[in-house]
């Protein structure tokens, strides 16, 4: 990993990618703690549409929020994943994290099991696993 | 062998997968309305596509990313929203479109109206992205597209006058109609610079696993492929100049597009127009949906791929089922699928410098090409189709209410 | 706000706002933040503010340099302010304000 960073540039809106190299989304928001006397630093990076829709505004992020509260199918809207948790920076965000059990996949559980793996051949074998 | 069948390929997907609905019906208006006038519209818009295009395969071979997704991480969020949004509204309006060229096609051959289709095309694009991979999906719709071959062939049996033909590659001013003429100008841009392209063709790249070692195929596809696509373009226009526009046809329905091969190839030009519009409109359909789904999924930082079981990908999935019904379902309405293309390759020519914009960064960011980032020439054209993409953008829309349909 | 309290603030808010200083005189708006990997911790170190840090956040800074002195543009100073953290007063993050002067920073 490298020892400088450009928040905006090297980490926001960067693709994170669990230890299996699939993709968790992007990096929508990063947390910053701040204390008095003592040097800010990164705690968190965040992901989910509530994060997206603040960053339109403050209308958007009402939508979200009403959208997340009544139809949201994750345990928490936001998926936040902790500084340490980083194995690998570039392009992409590497993280120690297994993907398909974490709230990130919510929505992708969901829709197979309610509607894509319900329809005919969601499950055939000529395509990759 | 194996980089000469990649390249082969790439060239036969540029042919069979350069005419649409869009490419087919702005063509055929300019021949019939301006003869020749024209053709430099296509010859630019190619020239432009090839360069893009081009970076695009760069980009997606080193990087191992595709424009939207350097975009997002490039330009953030807020940035990348409002392109990224424009195209979904623009491309239900296209797969609309593309589904409704397939329908016609279909009514040319049996005589049935074009809503009865809509529903069983919509549902057999949806299955063949559903259960086929990339490479058949390409391999299909470029094989069976080379039936737009029969637009040169018949080109060529008419004895076009060569000497008009080369005076079109270069741009002038009409003499009549300038608002009509524009507005065709633009419209054939915005045919040719189609958005979609490049998220599709990116995609394509990184789910071929391409790599540094592809640079050369990477260009010997842009060029060749995009050239002689634009050739099939440019024979559908100087068919309709030689067989329209001596008759004073316009181009206000397909129907009227549909007879430009019947003097030069007899009872067979009737099927075989069919036989083109609906074998590429499918084809488009395809390409625009999952480029659709391509440029969400990367947007967005979901999983994505066209060779993966759907049910690994739900989104991705769910993201193309969305814009096939929602298209398809814009077909039932009963709009004129001409009418349909034309708007929509005008909204196209409108959101286009931010779509061409984002180039100028990225094949200069070394993050994601390393040192293969444009040379001056690369610059220099992405900036005047840049700038061209501006001028395009601000006066399409009063030309579509001054010189349009 | 108590001195011992802390603070979440999230960046990709804290991004375009503009910052003035103890006395209220304009400095710019937050365009990048800079930061240090210290072991497992991600330390911020200064906060990039002005037009110019657009160029840093875009890799392109000698070409938007280059390119706008070819336009004519002038500047009194052509590089963005860089502010270190413990100068960023982030109390309320909507409207963050240094805790010395513009001089002050620039003599630094």
């Amino acid at each position: 990993m490298k020892a400088h960073y450009f928040l905006v540039r090297d980490l926001l809106d960067n693709q994170l990618v669990d230890r299996d190299k699939r993709n968790l989304g992007k990096i929508d928001g990063i947390a910053l703690h701040v204390a008095q006397g003592k040097q800010t630093r990164v705690t968190h990076l965040e992901s989910g549409a509530l994060i997206l829709a603040r960053r339109l505004g403050p209308r958007w992020e009402r939508i979200a929020a009403f959208m997340t509260r009544h139809f949201g199918v994750r345990k928490n809207p936001v998926f936040r994943v902790p500084w340490s948790k980083v194995t690998k920076t570039g392009i992409d965000i590497h993280i120690d994290i297994d993907g398909v059990k974490s709230d990130a996949f919510a929505w992708e559980h969901w829709l197979d099991d309610h509607l894509i793996g319900r329809l005919p051949l969601a499950h055939e074998h000529i395509k990759e696993d | 062998m194996k980089k000469f069948l990649q390249v082969a390929l790439g060239v036969v997907t540029g042919i069979g997968g350069f005419l649409e609905v869009g490419s087919i019906a702005t063509a055929a208006e300019a021949g019939a309305s301006f003869k020749y006038a024209l053709l430099w519209a296509i010859a630019l818009g190619t020239i432009c596509l090839i360069f893009l295009v081009e970076m695009t395969g760069r980009l997606a071979a080193i990087s191992k990313h595709a424009v939207a997704d350097a975009v997002r991480e490039r330009l953030g969020f807020p940035f990348a929203v409002i392109p990224r949004t424009a195209e979904i509204i623009v491309n239900i309006m296209v797969i609309g479109a593309e589904i409704g060229g397939v329908c016609l096609a279909l009514k040319f051959m049996t005589g049935i109206e074009v809503r009865v289709w809509a529903i069983p095309v919509t549902l057999l694009i949806w299955l063949t992205i559903w259960a086929g991979t990339l490479d058949f999906i390409e391999d299909a719709t470029s094989i069976l597209g080379l039936a737009s071959i029969a637009f040169v062939v018949a080109a060529v049996k008419m004895h076009p006058d060569v000497h008009a033909a080369l005076r079109g590659l270069v741009p002038s001013s009409p003499h009549q109609d300038a608002a009509h003429y524009w507005y065709i100008a633009v419209g054939i841009l915005g045919a040719t610079i189609s958005p979609y392209m490049f998220h599709f063709y990116g995609s394509g790249a990184i789910e071929d696993k391409w790599g540094e070692d592809s640079l050369g195929a990477n260009r010997i596809t842009a060029v060749l492929g995009m050239s002689f696509g634009a050739v099939m373009s440019m024979a559908v226009l100087v068919c309709a100049a030689l067989v329209l526009a001596p008759r004073s046809i316009e181009v206000a329905r397909y129907e009227q597009a549909a007879l430009v091969l019947i003097p030069a190839l007899g009872r067979w030009g009737l099927p075989l127009f069919a036989a083109t519009l609906g074998v590429c409109c499918f084809g488009a359909a395809m390409e625009v949906s999952l480029a659709t789904a391509y440029m969400t999924a990367q947007t967005l930082g979901w999983n994505w791929g066209e060779n993966k079981k759907p049910d690994k990908e739900a989104r991705f999935a769910m993201t193309y089922v969305i814009m096939l019904l929602l298209g398809g379902t814009l077909l039932l309405t009963g709009i004129d699928p001409l009418k349909l293309t034309m708007l929509a390759m005008a909204l196209t020519a409108v959101i286009l410098p931010l779509i061409v914009l984002p180039f100028v960064l990225l094949l200069n960011d070394q993050t994601y090409v390393h040192e293969h980032t444009n040379g001056p020439i690369g610059n220099t054209v992405v900036i005047v189709t840049l700038v061209l993409a501006s001028i395009v953008a601000i006066v399409t829309i009063p030309l579509e209410i001054m010189g349009g349909g | 706000m108590s001195t011992s309290k802390k603070t979440e603030v999230k960046l990709e808010l804290l991004l375009g706002t503009r910052v003035v200083d103890v006395n209220g005189e304009r400095v710019g708006h937050i365009e990048e933040v800079l930061a240090d990997r210290d072991g497992d911790e991600l330390l911020v170190t200064h906060y990039l503010v002005g037009r110019y840090a657009l160029f840093e956040r875009f890799s392109i800074y000698h070409v938007g340099i280059g390119l706008l002195r070819y336009l004519g543009a002038r500047g009194a100073s052509a590089k963005p302010h860089r502010i270190p953290w413990d100068k960023m007063d982030l109390s309320d993050p909507e409207h963050p304000r240094l805790n010395c002067t513009v001089d002050e920073l620039k003599s630094r």
